[in-house]
């Protein structure tokens, strides 16, 4: 049985350390779903991976597996399924033998655990590989066996820690699209680590972001672009190209571009967010439309990244290769209300 | 084709010297055991091997030599592994033992006897403190079983097993033995399951050296053995020294005969390792 993951108010620090790696990191994985774990490298997402494995004990909080703690117990009575960086598939096994070893460890009954080596060969797409050695195989064939390892014997929950970085970005996209045709099948419960913003939007429901320790927004991936929680995360996500100094009020925001229209819920001095590619160039006036010069123009051959100055304020934005600016040309810039997002400064 | 030339021309002076040496003294060691060469009384032929082979000090010094050799390598290995095993954990404990192994190594097998020597011989340090205590020990030194000569062995080896064992389970054996745990294996299947076969290269390799050694080597068992049954390098030494001039061929042959078991152990392990090459390189990589 899958189950839920509820990790409460966590706290780590490695010894000797002066700075703690996990600050009161709380979050609530609802059994069956996919959470990413997204930060960059330092942010303490591979800790936490760790403590939710059992393999690294924790200065504080607690983790919860289908509602009981399981702290105090040992990585092989977690009930887990987990895969790593590298396949770490044991070299004196062959294919078949390292997908029934969580089973074989349990004493799952032969013929059954025959029958779902084959289901879970088939399901990696890797059928008749059963007596291959795991050094016989591609990087790529040995990170499927790996996941078909983690999974066989049906874990409660499933940790993968950047299981696709070492991989080539095409085999990348292929784990990706088999990770979730797997989710489909199996319906495990998903606690993917990663620091790439593409594959954590692409393999999770809900992604969380992890800057320096601290659980900095836990979100659908839509809503983690559209209404990022701080500087930091919308600076992690790419989006803080545009970020123009103001002040909040109930359905408006006044900054030096004037008082633009906007729905947030944030009130009083605040940075405002707003996304290259969702400014558009209008062609006629009206609300939340600034006049703007246009001062560099690149081309990317698929798009323009222009530069436009507009009252003081530089604007980033980027524009379809059928749209012909150059510098000097004045333009109405619409900034559309619900793209546009205000954070702390 | 062409690097592959290159690279032989580039080990040949190495090989040179080792076939010059290795090869140039076997052959001339053959030659004279087979009364090819040197001061000899008989005839060419296999008489020397027949006279070192024909009474039974030859089976018993053989068998002695098989027995000294295979305890020491397993009880060696035994404690090496265990000891490795149980020390890892700490880092503390690692650097302690890895320190204690060293200082251990570089003692000749000479002073090692004699140090053994003193404390198990019938009047040993030993022996007093259980006279002492009103034991009386069996004898240990020069005894049918050669225990003094194992204990020197194990002694000497076990630490050697502790070294290269510690540096084998620096290696990635640390993560799969974390992989078998997040998939349900207990700390015992751990260790039958993927630490001992992740070693297992490892093992047999040092397994095979200290085997070899054993066998051949002499100085131990000619200070803490019995004057007979002698263990084989005895037997070829007080052959090869003996006042009779066919002598020297007998010494000869027999520590051919001793070099044939081992490369025949060497042999074996090749072969098991070869068997097992998938795993090797795996292991290794």
């Amino acid at each position: 049985m899958t189950s839920g993951v509820s990790i409460e108010t966590l706290d780590h620090t490695y010894p000797g350390a002066t700075a703690p790696t996990l600050r009161q990191v709380t979050l609530d994985v609802p059994a069956g779903t996919r959470t990413a774990v997204l930060g960059p490298s330092g942010s303490g997402k591979s800790t936490l991976l760790s403590i939710v494995a059992g393999l690294t004990a924790p200065t504080g909080g607690d983790v919860r597996l289908a509602g009981r703690s399981v702290l105090r117990l040992p990585p092989h009575r977690r009930d887990l399924g987990v895969v790593f960086q590298r396949p770490l598939l044991f070299p004196h096994l062959t294919v078949a033998e390292n997908i029934a070893f969580g089973m074989r460890m349990r004493g799952t009954d032969r013929v059954v655990v025959r029958h779902r080596v084959a289901e879970l060969l088939d399901a990696v797409a890797l059928p008749g590989f059963t007596d291959r050695r795991s050094t016989e195989l591609s990087g790529g064939q040995q990170q499927r066996v790996a996941l078909a390892r983690a999974l066989a014997a049906r874990p409660a929950v499933l940790l993968l820690d950047e299981p696709f970085s070492a991989l080539d970005p095409q085999l990348r996209g292929d784990m990706r699209t088999l990770l979730t045709d797997l989710h489909r099948r199996e319906g495990t419960t998903t606690l993917f680590v990663t620091h790439d913003r593409d594959e954590a939007t692409d393999v999770a429901d809900h992604v969380a972001v992890l800057v320096d320790g601290d659980l900095a927004q836990h979100a659908p991936p839509a809503q983690l672009f559209r209404r990022p929680a701080s500087l930091a995360v919308a600076r992690f996500l790419g989006g803080a190209a545009n970020a123009i100094a103001g002040t909040a009020h109930p359905g408006r925001f006044d900054c030096a571009l004037g008082s633009l229209r906007l729905d947030t819920p944030h009130r009083g001095p605040g940075l405002l967010l707003v996304r290259p590619r969702a400014i558009v160039v209008a062609d006629q006036d009206g609300p939340n439309v600034v006049p703007a010069t246009v001062t560099a123009v690149t081309d990317r051959g698929t798009h323009l990244d222009v530069q436009a100055a507009s009252a003081d304020v530089i604007l980033h934005l980027t524009t379809g290769p059928a749209t012909p600016l150059r510098p000097g040309d004045e333009v109405s810039l619409w900034l559309p209300p619900t793209q546009l997002s205000v954070v702390g400064r | 084709m062409n690097t592959r030339r290159t690279g032989l021309l580039l080990i040949l002076p190495a090989l040179a010297a080792v076939v010059l040496l290795f090869g140039g003294g076997l052959g001339y060691g053959l030659a004279q055991s087979l009364g090819l060469a040197g001061f000899t009384d008989t005839g060419p032929g296999l008489v020397a091997y027949r006279r070192v082979t024909e009474g039974p000090a030859f089976t018993e010094g053989l068998l002695l030599s098989l027995w000294i050799s295979l305890v020491s390598t397993v009880l060696a290995v035994v404690i090496g592994v265990a000891a490795a095993l149980a020390l890892r954990r700490t880092s503390g404990g690692r650097r302690t033992a890895t320190f204690l192994a060293q200082l251990g190594l570089p003692v000749p097998h000479l002073i090692g006897a004699v140090a053994v020597g003193l404390l198990l011989a019938d009047s040993g340090l030993l022996a007093r403190a259980a006279h002492a205590a009103g034991v009386t020990l069996p004898a240990l030194v020069a005894d049918p079983y050669a225990v003094a000569v194992i204990v020197e062995y194990v002694w000497k080896e076990a630490p050697f097993v502790l070294i290269v064992v510690l540096a084998a389970l620096g290696g990635p054996v640390g993560e799969h033995e974390r992989v078998a745990a997040t998939l349900g294996a207990r700390p015992r299947q751990v260790l039958r399951h993927v630490t001992l076969p992740l070693l297992a290269p490892s093992i047999l390799a040092v397994a095979v050296l200290i085997f070899s050694f054993a066998l051949g080597a002499y100085e131990v068992p000619a200070l803490l053995g019995r004057a007979y049954p002698q263990p084989l390098p005895v037997l070829a030494y007080q052959r090869f020294t003996a006042a009779e001039l066919s002598g020297r061929a007998e010494g000869i042959a027999v520590a051919l005969l001793i070099a044939v078991i081992a490369v025949g152990a060497a042999v074996a392990y090749t072969w098991a390792s070869r068997r097992a090459a998938g795993r090797v390189t795996g292991a290794l990589r």
